[in-house]
Order: C-alpha cells, then sequence, then structure tokens
C-alpha cells in the first residue's frame, strides 16, 4: 500500500500542472505538443517526488512473553522437613522453569521483607536464604510495578516460588488481585499434615506490681491435635514456676491458657512459657515463648489523717494523686469535739473516726502512715499508739508526722511511743512553742531538696521560697537522725539549730518529722513568680521517694529507646547521670556490661555524653531473648551507681520454625489472579503460559523518493526533452 | 439591756440555726487556733467587688460553729497587682454589676494563681443570668482561660458532698439549678455561683436576714448556706468524698434519704 507524506502540496501543484498542460496542448504544432507532453510528464514525476511517496508494509511478529518470577528467599525457606525448601526451589529453576526461556523472558526477583531483580545464577549459588519476613502482598506489589515498568501487561505472567509463611502487613490476596496478570504459584513445604502445637503468642502486660496478681496467658492453636493434651509450663528465670495441663481445642480455634502469678520481687523479670505436647508432634521448634515484665512495687498506699481541714492536706494528697504509685485514704476531722451539728447526723458526710480499727488492724495495710496537725487525744487512748512501734519497726511502715498546733509535743505526744519514734526531741504539752514568727527554712545538702538538676539552680529556688509561719519547735534532733532543714537562727540546747525536718530510719521503717504544715505557700508563691507548681510538687514527692526508697531517687537512670528489639536492630541506650546531690553530671565515666540471651558478655566503655547528664550508645542485637544491660557511673574513682535492665529482643517473625507450607493462602492467591496453584513442582506450567503467548502486527514505511529508477527516468526524460528541441531546431 | 439580749437570742433561735452563737462561746480561743482559713476577697476596678459585704461575719459563726475549720475572724482584701494574693489559695470574687477588664498583668497575676494551685469562687450577686457582672467575668476567664469554657458542675462533684449531703444549687436567688466550673490543674479551679449565695448570709445587727431568698424562703437559705459550707470545704480538701471509703458511707445515707446518688 502507497501513501503520501505532502499531501497539502500535491494538489497545489497539481493544479499549476494542470493548468500549464492544457496551454501547451491546445496551442503549438505536433513536435511542440510532444515536447510539452514530455514537459509535463517531468513535472508530475518532480511533484511526485515532492510528495515523499511510501510504501506501508504490514510485518507479523511474536514476542517472548515476559514472566516475572518470584522467589521467596526468607529463612523459613531454609528449613528442612521431608526435603529442603530452598533446595527444592533450585531444582525448580533448574529443571522446570529453565526450558521455558526458549519462548518466555524470565525475569527473576528475589524477595522476603524487600523485593529485588536478581539473576537465575545468583539464586542458583545462595548457599541459604536469609530473609526475616516473607512479605508476599508488597512482594506482588511490586512486582506489579516493575510490570507496569517493562511491558505491557498483556502477555506476562508471574511465577511465585514460597512456602506461604507471610508474615508481613499487605493482604497477599488483595495484592494477587490487583496485580492484572495470572499468578503461577508454586508451594514449597509440606502442608500440615501431622499433629502440631504452636505457642503463638504471650499476653502479659509489660507492667506488674509487687505482691499484685498478675496474669500472663499464652495462645496456642493446633492442628490435627484431635482432642489432644498438652501441658504448659511456666518458668521465672529459667526456674519451674507452675503448670498446667489443657485440651486442645479443633483446628483453627485458638486454646488460651491463663497463669495468675504474685511478683514477690521488684526488677524486670524474664518468663517463659513452654508447650509439650507429647510425642509424635512434627515441629518442636514452635513451642516457645520468653517474655519479659517489669514488676514495681506495689502501689504505696498512704493513710493520711488530718486534724482539720486545711490547705497542706489538700495540696499535698493532689502531689500524691499526680503519682500513679501513691494510692491515698484520708481522714480529716472535718468537725471538732465541740462543734454542733444543728441538722440530723444523715445530712451530713461524716462518717465515724474508726480509730481502733486503725491503730490496731488497719495500719499495716498502709505503707505510710502521715498524722498531720492531728492530736489522738479525744479520740483514742495512748495505749492505741503502742502499734505503731511495731508497724514502723517491725513490719517497715513508714510515720509521717506533720506540724500544727495540735501535732507533736501540743498534740500530747511526749511520754508516747510516738515520741520514741519521732527523729527529733519534743516538749511537753503547753510548754512546746508553736512560734508563728515567719522563717526562711534552710535546707540541708541532701537529694530530696533537689528542686532541679542545673547545678545552682535549687538554691536559687530555696532562697525565691516564702517565708513559713507556724513551727512546732523541737528541741533537737535525735543521735541518728538526718537533718532536711533547719531554722536560720533559733539554736537547740546543745547549739546547733533548731531542726524543721528530720527523719531517721527506726527499725526496718522510716519516720520522718516536719515542724510545719504550710508547705502548701511554695507551691503558690513560685508559681507567683512565674515558675508555676512543679517545685513544690517535686519536694514532697521526692521526699515520699526516700521514705519508701524508691528507685527514682537514685542517681543513674537508663532505658533503651524502645520498648522491644527485633533481632538485628541496633538497640540505642540512654544513661542520665546526676551526682551526690542530684545534678546533671556530665564527667563521669560510663561503663555498660552486656549479657546476651546466650550467656555471653560483653562491656563497652566510656559512652559519649550529650550534655545534660545523658550518656549514649548503641549495640547490636544479634540473638533474640533479653539482653541484660547495666549501666555503671564513676567519677574519681567513686562510684554514682549501677542499674540494671532487660531490653527485650524478638525473633524475627516464625520464620525460624514455620516449616510448613500455607497451602490454603497460596491457593487463595492464584484463585485471586486467575492463575493455578502449583504444589512442590511446576509440571504442564507451559501449556498455562501459552495461552498468554503475544502476537503483534507493526507497519512498517518504505520511501519511494531514494529509489534509482525515479533518477534514471527523470534524468532520460529530460535528456529527450533536450534532444527534441536540438533537431528541431528549437536551442 | 437585758430586753435587747433576750430578742436577739430569740430571733436567732427562730431563725432557725440556734447553734450559731451559743457554739463560738464553747470554741477555744482563736489566737490558741492554727488560723487554717481566711476569707479573701478580690479587689477589681470598677463595679461592685465589695457585693455582700458584710456575708463573711455570718458565715464565719456558722464556720466555726459547725465545722473544724479555724478562720481568721478578719476579712482580707487582695487585688491582682502584687504577691498577696498567692499567701491564699482559695479566693472570693463577688460583684452584681459589669466591671473594668484586668490589665495584661492581672490577667498573668490570676493564671499564675490558678497555676499554683489556686481556687476562686465567683458569686454574681445580682442574682440573675446573664447580667453585666457575668459578661464581665466570662470576658476576663476567657483571657486567663483561653481554651476551656465554664461548664456545668455535675451534682455529683465532690464538692456537693464535701461537708452536708448533696444541697440544692441556691442563694439568696435561684437563677440557675447549677454551678458552673472550670476545670484547670487537675482541680475545678473556678467555681461560679449565678445565686447570690452569699446573700444568703446578710444579717442585720440583729441577726435577722437582709436578703429575702426568693422564692424558697428560709429552706431555700439553709439550702444556700449548705452549700456555701460545701464550696469552702472543698477548697480546704479538694476530692477525698471520692475515696471508696467515704464513697460507701455516703451511698448508705443516701439510700436511707430515699435516693442513689454518689459522689463521682
Amino acid at each position: 500500500m502507497m501513501n503520501f507524506e505532502f499531501t497539502f502540496w500535491a494538489v497545489f501543484f497539481l493544479l499549476v500542472g494542470g493548468l500549464a498542460a492544457y496551454t501547451l496542448l491546445k496551442y503549438g504544432d505536433r513536435r511542440k505538443k510532444t515536447i510539452a507532453a514530455l514537459r509535463l510528464g517531468i513535472f508530475l514525476l518532480l511533484v511526485f517526488l515532492l510528495l515523499k511517496p511510501v510504501f506501508l508494509e504490514k510485518i507479523k511478529k511474536t514476542e517472548k512473553a515476559s514472566v516475572s518470577v518470584l522467589v521467596d528467599v526468607s529463612r523459613s525457606m531454609d528449613l528442612k522437613g521431608t526435603y529442603h525448601k530452598f533446595s527444592r526451589v533450585k531444582n525448580i529453576i533448574n529443571r522446570e522453569l529453565l526450558p521455558l526461556e526458549k519462548n518466555y523472558e524470565l525475569n527473576y526477583y528475589a524477595f522476603s521483607g524487600g523485593f529485588s531483580r536478581a539473576s537465575k545464577e545468583e539464586l542458583l549459588k545462595l548457599p541459604a536464604p536469609a530473609g526475616e519476613f516473607t512479605d508476599l502482598g508488597q512482594s506482588l506489589e511490586q512486582a506489579g510495578e516493575e510490570l507496569k515498568k517493562n511491558s505491557s501487561a498483556a502477555g506476562s505472567a508471574v511465577i511465585l516460588l514460597t512456602d506461604g509463611n507471610h508474615n508481613g502487613g499487605l493482604d497477599p490476596v488483595e495484592a494477587a488481585k490487583s496485580l492484572n496478570v495470572p499468578l503461577y504459584v508454586i508451594g514449597i513445604g509440606e502442608p500440615r499434615t501431622g499433629f502440631d502445637v504452636e505457642l503463638s503468642r504471650v499476653e502479659a502486660s509489660e507492667l506488674a506490681f509487687r505482691n499484685i496478681k498478675s496474669v500472663f496467658k499464652g495462645v496456642l492453636n493446633s492442628y490435627n491435635s484431635r482432642g489432644r493434651q498438652a501441658r504448659v509450663t511456666l518458668l521465672k528465670d529459667s526456674v519451674f514456676v507452675t503448670a498446667q495441663d489443657v485440651i486442645l481445642k479443633p483446628d483453627g480455634e485458638e486454646t488460651t491458657v491463663s497463669f495468675e502469678y504474685l511478683p514477690a520481687e521488684t526488677g524486670l523479670t524474664k518468663f517463659e512459657l513452654l508447650v509439650d505436647a507429647g510425642s509424635g508432634e512434627i515441629n518442636s521448634g514452635n513451642n516457645k515463648k520468653e517474655f519479659s515484665v517489669n514488676v514495681l512495687k506495689e502501689k504505696v498506699r498512704i493513710l493520711y489523717i488530718s486534724g482539720s481541714p486545711n490547705y497542706e492536706y489538700r495540696f499535698l494528697r493532689q502531689v500524691l494523686k499526680n503519682n500513679p504509685n501513691y494510692e491515698v485514704v484520708t481522714f480529716i476531722i472535718l468537725r471538732g469535739m465541740t462543734d454542733v451539728l444543728p441538722l440530723n447526723e444523715i445530712d451530713y458526710t461524716l462518717i465515724p473516726f474508726p480509730v481502733q480499727d486503725i491503730f490496731t488492724k488497719e495500719l499495716y495495710n498502709y505503707d505510710i502512715i502521715v498524722l498531720e496537725n492531728f492530736s489522738y487525744k479525744g479520740f483514742m487512748p495512748p495505749e492505741y499508739l503502742n502499734s505503731l512501734k511495731n508497724y514502723v519497726e517491725n513490719s517497715g511502715g513508714d510515720l509521717v508526722m506533720l506540724g500544727g498546733p495540735d501535732s507533736f509535743g501540743s498534740g500530747g505526744y511526749k511520754g508516747t511511743m510516738v515520741e520514741e519514734l519521732l527523729p527529733v526531741n519534743i516538749k511537753t504539752e503547753g510548754l512546746e512553742e508553736y512560734i508563728k514568727t515567719p522563717f526562711q527554712l534552710k535546707p540541708a545538702k541532701h537529694p530530696v531538696n533537689q528542686l532541679s538538676e542545673i547545678k545552682g539552680e535549687s538554691e536559687k529556688i530555696w532562697e525565691e521560697l516564702p517565708e513559713l509561719s507556724g513551727l512546732n519547735r523541737f528541741e533537737g534532733q535525735k543521735t541518728g537522725a538526718l537533718v532536711f532543714a533547719e531554722h536560720p537562727r533559733l539554736k537547740s540546747a546543745d547549739g546547733k539549730p533548731v531542726p524543721v525536718i528530720a527523719g531517721w530510719q527506726k527499725g526496718k521503717g522510716k519516720v520522718l518529722a516536719v515542724g510545719v504544715n504550710n508547705t502548701w505557700r511554695w507551691s503558690m508563691w513560685l508559681a507567683g513568680t512565674g515558675r508555676g507548681n512543679y517545685h513544690y510538687g517535686r519536694y514532697w514527692q521526692q521526699m515520699f521517694n526516700w521514705l519508701v526508697n524508691a528507685p527514682e531517687l537514685g542517681q543513674l537512670s537508663a532505658s533503651a529507646a524502645r520498648k522491644t528489639y527485633r533481632q538485628g536492630d541496633e538497640i540505642n541506650i540512654n544513661v542520665t547521670v546526676l551526682d551526690n546531690f542530684f545534678h546533671y553530671e556530665d564527667e563521669a565515666a560510663l561503663d555498660l556490661e552486656i549479657l546476651e540471651p546466650g550467656g555471653k558478655t560483653s562491656s563497652l566503655r566510656g559512652l559519649q555524653n550529650t550534655g545534660n547528664g545523658v550518656y549514649e550508645t548503641s549495640f547490636a542485637a544479634e540473638t533474640p531473648g533479653n539482653y541484660r544491660v547495666t549501666a555503671s557511673a564513676f567519677k574519681a574513682g567513686k562510684s554514682l551507681g549501677a542499674v540494671s535492665f532487660f531490653v527485650p529482643v524478638t525473633a524475627a517473625t516464625s520464620e525460624e520454625y514455620d516449616l510448613f507450607l500455607n497451602d490454603k493462602l497460596l491457593k487463595n492467591v492464584a484463585a485471586a489472579s486467575r492463575g493455578k496453584y502449583f504444589e512442590g513442582g511446576c509440571p504442564g506450567i507451559e501449556k498455562e503460559l501459552k495461552l498468554n503467548r503475544a502476537e503483534s502486527v507493526s507497519g512498517e514505511k518504505i520511501p519511494l523518493r531514494d529509489r534509482p529508477v525515479f533518477f534514471i527516468l527523470l534524468m532520460s526524460a529530460l535528456a529527450l526533452e533536450w534532444f527534441l528541441r536540438r533537431i528541431s531546431g528549437l536551442l | 439591756m437585758r430586753k435587747t439580749l433576750t430578742a436577739a437570742a430569740l430571733l436567732l433561735f427562730l431563725a432557725g440555726l440556734p447553734a450559731l452563737c451559743s457554739s463560738a462561746e464553747l470554741r477555744e480561743p482563736f489566737e490558741k487556733r492554727l488560723e487554717n482559713f481566711v476569707f479573701v476577697r478580690l479587689k477589681y476596678t470598677g463595679g461592685n467587688w465589695e457585693a455582700n459585704k458584710t456575708a463573711w461575719e455570718s458565715l464565719c459563726r456558722q464556720l466555726v460553729a459547725v465545722t473544724n475549720i479555724h478562720p481568721a475572724e478578719a476579712e482580707k482584701t487582695v487585688d491582682l497587682k502584687g504577691m498577696e494574693i498567692f499567701d491564699h489559695p482559695f479566693i472570693f470574687l463577688t460583684g452584681d454589676q459589669e466591671f473594668a477588664p484586668f490589665s495584661a498583668e492581672e490577667t498573668e497575676t490570676l493564671k499564675r494563681f490558678f497555676d499554683g494551685g489556686g481556687i476562686c469562687f465567683i458569686d454574681d450577686a445580682g442574682g440573675a443570668l446573664n447580667s453585666g457582672f457575668d459578661s464581665s467575668i466570662r470576658r476576663e476567664f476567657k483571657k486567663v482561660f483561653p481554651g476551656p469554657e465554664f461548664q456545668p458542675i455535675s451534682k455529683k462533684h465532690a464538692l456537693y458532698y464535701a461537708f452536708h449531703m448533696p444541697p440544692e444549687t441556691a442563694g439568696a436567688r435561684k437563677a440557675a439549678d447549677y454551678l458552673e466550673g472550670m476545670e484547670y490543674n487537675n482541680q475545678t479551679a473556678v467555681i461560679y455561683s449565678h445565686n447570690d449565695i452569699l446573700g444568703s448570709f446578710l444579717t442585720d445587727k440583729f441577726g435577722l436576714p437582709v436578703k429575702k431568698c426568693v422564692p424558697g424562703g428560709e429552706p431555700q437559705r439553709l439550702e444556700a448556706k449548705k452549700l456555701c459550707i460545701n464550696i469552702l470545704m472543698y477548697g480546704l480538701t479538694g476530692t477525698y468524698k471520692l475515696d471508696a471509703i467515704h464513697r460507701g458511707n455516703i451511698l448508705n445515707k443516701s439510700k436511707l434519704k430515699g435516693g442513689t446518688e454518689v459522689p463521682e
């Protein structure tokens, strides 16, 4: 078929040529008419050539269809049941896919967590697949994108070699649907035909409280179990704790085993759940899970008894309530012995003060008892106070006495058991001075008084604190007492400043005496200066932390940047160091001891300081399990403390142990893409692929202008025309 | 003279609160007690910041008579210009008229007061909704707390249970059956009454009520006084009535009174 590319000009030249030919042929003799005809022929030939004539030639082509071969290189492909999965993949490539190369263009890709182009040779040489995940969905999506880039989807197909141990995020069935090319899925591995129990997961809170029951749940999935039993064992630090026998639920249903555990010690504790399903289980690699729980001291229960409604109580309660580790139970004497009740008892929310119960039985249910401006007189005989001695010295309870005109000596405590417990000497009622003259509290250098980590800042804040008025003047401190704050001017008989806030260890417990009860002014006043109420809260939190020996009062705190890590990750550790007075310490030497799950130890010395007392380092999590990390800080040869914690590192996925074939999933994937599922090999796959071979027809343009015949024809016509004119004597 | 005293005592008795004066004689002298409460009124520019000026005298007597609050007898006034307000974690803001806007410094001072843990009780002495005082209050507190709005306080709020079993929401007037409040710093930092609660305490020199309680008469006055004491008690003790041990007791009393509500 011939075609012209210059049609517009053709019309123009033909019109001009036609007009010229008409004129020549109409006027003149025979010879002239011959010459004119020749000239017209030359003109028409030139016009023809100017129009760029081409021949259109249709060419039929049969292209090699593009086939993407996706090979699973995750770790589960390195497992061996009756055959080694990846060796089977290599066999399939060599024996069944290689012959396809005659007619198909095979493009190989390796996938696990990622997806990348690979050559057939690279795959055949791969000794052991080691990918951490099998993300079928993501891989199919990326395969689709590759197909779009490289060729049209028509005439393409995808062959997928995998065990179907999908543990990625994207749904492979949905990804297969949107691929728009048929998927020929070759399942590698054996379907789960034997009996198997898998401990799929452990449900346990990361935090637990000492002496408060925690529940750990193990979730089991069983296959071909037919009502069989399994024993689930809980281990703590590899030591047997308890075990339970369970009847396994039918396939497809989860069996849950619950363990109640009462932690007796604080700290991060490593647990294991083990499943023993007896003999005949085809895979015992999926019967164990490790987990760790950080056991905290149980909630500190505080019994707060206030002699009257007052701001000290409201502010202090707010601080304690803001700490989730504290639980406060309060009794406030809302009306005095002489106050009247004009209405019926039922019209008040007052409840009787259960003195006898509290001071004989209930006090042992509390960790701290606070007596604030509370005089026992009128409520109970002094003998009731005797139980406080046992409570503090033998049971390890803490006692806090806050000041006020009804407290200490003024509250009648001289000569009672409370006097013996107090770290300060008090006077008999009536003789004790209750001083209203305002004074500026003078703090001792002690961590509880540290109101800021920034050097010099705490001292500045103490200077800004308002004066306090209303002081229970103590006689002095007892031997062994720790004075936290003293009066700036008043002296005791021994010449020492009068203690205002003092504490000590008394037997197993601690006792704190605070000769004032209007520290709430610190909160208000500091807020007035624009500092907010943080420092007030911090002071009392630290004081209560001192009472209960809370770890928060330590100079070292350390943690990993994340709660859990996966095998292969880099674990980032941050350690914050404070000096003896709780300022940021940037000149300490920091060492890290790492105990790996397998028992191997290693050390990192001289951690890098990044300012504000923070030191950082990192190390690789090579094996799954709990890493015990111990950070130790030193300065000038002296220890600033050490702190230990666990970093749980999880095995990447089920890649480690799942040797079975997820044929159900793979069949669904193949069906979703209108492809076909094969198991263990792909005989006859070429038959399926042939359906997708593509023929294409393309048109080729062959130009006529540059053919020599037209040149010769043109030159001959010109020569003849010249010759005719010559013999006619027209030249 | 004797006749006058007898008449005064008789009038107080008839007022239904005979214990108020007699109990004052039983209490210890003020100087021996720790003053744990001062009635502090916030002074502002314009308007009538001294509304119900003598209410404290009567309120003080009642507090001393029936509670273990040991108040300072003298009323105190603070403004928003200095640091004195930070000595008093509970302040009264009263008025019945529109007042001048706070300066930026005053607004900041009030904000810091709440930062420190302060509580403010606002009482509209006009006893009406949408008053000029009300518009001034909303305008100024919007400056202090640009985010939160005043919200009605639930009848299950701890302040309704702080001393008396939940009283009616009333004052010398009953413009609204609710108190409004604003939450800040983990507490109800602002308590706002439209009912002229302090007006119910006003008495003349014979101890007779000055303002008539409308519409409920003397029973309404009693409820107003109970509510006022609960608010003060809340200012001193916070929300401890929400503790389980107290909730159980309150539920029992509530059942005896035919109700089932407990603080939440």
